[in-house]
């Protein structure tokens, strides 16, 4: 059986100030099973970021519920609870540092959560070795790069071993073997540790890695299922204004000149459909 | 020879624990007219290569001419020298300042000595040509647009002092799908038409393959090669220098192992029309 731990009910999110009102997101519905490896696409302002938002109860529903594993978001006395079990990382790694020296950075959260001295020490220990950086250990983290930042900031969130991690563009100034390792850790904490991982990205390939896939247009859910359920539908993908994949874009130029293929997700993929053709 | 770099080599912190070694031994010279992308894994020395480039890093060791200025000089004018080579930093929408675009734009030439009415005048054709209407934007704020706009509006605000050379690091970074097409397009245009010369920094293979005409790799600090995109996807080992290969040349290679062959093609309009050549021979 599988066990929601994201519940979104008919909410919706406008952004007020004194001159202007911006729709966040609008009457949106959806769940996130438990240990679901989850992908958010969708053109900047499309309400993606602004739902992850209300996941962790940064931002609480104008009108609908929020529910983490049972609670309300909008419990006043469960908001650490909540913002323990859904963990969060931001796009820019400068504004997620706290300390000047690497392993207090990481330590910061499961200190104020109360965590044991001894425990702490493992958990920093384990989430340094997860994002390849326990050599910085001891280093301040205001002379890495930007990638090694992300690292960092995403090492000290899972030092609160939270139920679900959400990236909110982690990955966006990482190198490509940085980005893999990023990628790679989030696939693995969701395999083996059953995380529940919801990645927000403009990284085609990224979303093609997701069991599921979510597209936001201007605040409202417009496809929701597979990357391969997604991606075949071009209407949703230019309404969302996405960006194809490689393959799939060459895939797609095919199928429009009258060539019967299968349309690819991936360059594998397409090497087949081309090999197949008779 | 718009800039020729020789023997630079540069050290951070030196002589403190977090002494390292940035740049080692580079040379090479960029003429005018070239798109030269310059490529490397994160700490390779890219930044500091280009912050170099337009003295934001005191030159310590080797010589750097940059439009006929002379960076080993004692006291070299870095005001031209920025003048004549714009730089784009990465998320350079953060670096909005100003209350409105128009005071943003015109930041960067009235710093210049242009008067006010030149400093108007320049920023409503830079404001125009980075694809946007200056009178429906100028006078709002910069941090009220999107993502895709204030990065144009950043360009905007170094296109207006009209440099020779632009710089951008990592000019597509962080945008959505259609900024970054956007974005791609638009120095495509300019590229040519009004700025000549464009080095870009990029860890993105895709674009690398799509717009440069040269490659500069970078590994630990060193110039490892000055090679055209067809040379460094096709014949070099990318991979085992941290860079991933362009999805158009990865699905080539496929191909290959399967015995079919294709044109080395590096942008996704030629290879799909290898594909489609491909296909219609097997059609026929």
């Amino acid at each position: 059986m599988s066990e929601t731990v994201i519940s979104v009910e008919n909410v919706s999110y406008t952004y007020k100030s004194s001159q202007n009102e911006t729709v966040g997101v609008k009457n949106l519905s959806l769940s996130i099973e438990k240990g679901d490896f989850v992908a958010f696409l969708g053109h900047n302002g499309s309400g993606k970021s602004t739902l992850a938002k209300l996941l962790n109860g940064f931002l609480l529903p104008d009108e609908g519920k929020v529910f983490v594993e049972g609670t309300d978001t909008a419990d006043e006395a469960k908001t650490y609870e909540i913002r323990s079990k859904v963990g969060m990382v931001f796009q820019n790694p400068d504004n997620q540092m706290v300390a000047s020296v690497i392993e207090d950075d990481i330590a910061f959260g499961p200190e104020n959560l109360g965590v044991e001295r001894e425990e702490i020490v493992r958990r920093v220990d384990w989430a340094l070795e997860t994002v390849k950086m326990s050599e910085y250990r001891t280093r301040t983290p205001f002379k890495l790069s930007g990638g090694q930042k992300q690292r960092i900031a995403i090492a000290a969130i899972l030092a609160m071993m939270p139920e679900v991690l959400i990236l909110d563009e982690s990955t966006a100034m990482l190198d490509p073997e940085g980005r893999k390792e990023v990628l790679d850790t989030v696939k693995r904490l969701n395999k083996e540790k059953n995380m529940t991982v919801i990645l927000i990205t403009h990284y085609m390939d990224e979303a093609l890695e997701a069991d599921k896939v979510f597209v936001f247009s201007e605040g409202s859910l417009i496809k929701g299922g597979t990357p391969r359920e997604v991606f075949s539908d071009f209407g949703a993908v230019e309404k969302a204004k996405l960006l194809l994949p490689v393959a799939t874009a060459a895939g797609k130029a095919l199928v429009e000149a009258g060539i019967k293929i299968n349309v690819p997700l991936t360059d594998e993929e397409l090497a087949e459909e081309i090999c197949s053709l008779k | 020879m718009l800039v020729e770099v020789k023997n630079l080599s540069y050290v951070y912190s030196e002589k403190t624990p977090f002494e390292k070694q940035a740049l080692k031994d580079v040379s090479f010279v960029v003429d005018e007219g070239q798109s030269v992308g310059i490529v490397g894994a994160t700490g390779s020395g890219k930044s500091t290569l280009v912050q170099h480039l337009n003295g934001l890093i005191r030159l310590k060791n080797g010589k750097i001419t940059v439009l006929d200025i002379d960076l080993s000089a004692k006291k070299p004018d870095l005001k031209a020298l920025r003048k004549g080579i714009g730089m784009l930093f990465q998320y350079p929408e953060y670096q909005l300042f100003a209350d409105t675009v128009a005071s943003d734009v015109m930041f960067g030439p009235l710093n210049f000595g242009f008067s006010k009415t030149e400093a108007e005048e320049a920023a409503r054709r830079a404001v125009n040509m980075v694809g946007m209407d200056y009178d429906s934007v100028k006078d709002r704020s910069p941090l009220e647009l999107s993502g895709g706009q204030k990065r144009r509006i950043a360009i905007a605000g170094v296109l207006a002092y009209r440099p020779k050379i632009l710089i951008l690091d990592e000019p597509t970074a962080g945008l959505d799908p259609a900024g970054k097409r956007e974005m791609l397009s638009l120095i495509a245009s300019l590229k040519g038409e009004e700025i000549s010369t464009v080095i870009t920094v990029s860890h993105n293979m895709d674009e690398i393959a799509e717009f440069s005409q040269r490659v500069l790799v970078m590994n630990n600090g060193k110039l490892l090669y000055d090679t055209t995109p067809s040379e460094l996807f096709y014949r070099l080992d990318v991979e085992a220098l941290g860079l991933s290969l362009p999805h158009t040349v990865r699905i080539v290679r496929l191909l290959k192992e399967k015995n079919i062959i294709l044109p080395e093609v590096l942008t996704e309009k030629d290879l799909v029309a290898a594909l489609l050549a491909y296909a219609g021979g097997r059609n026929a």
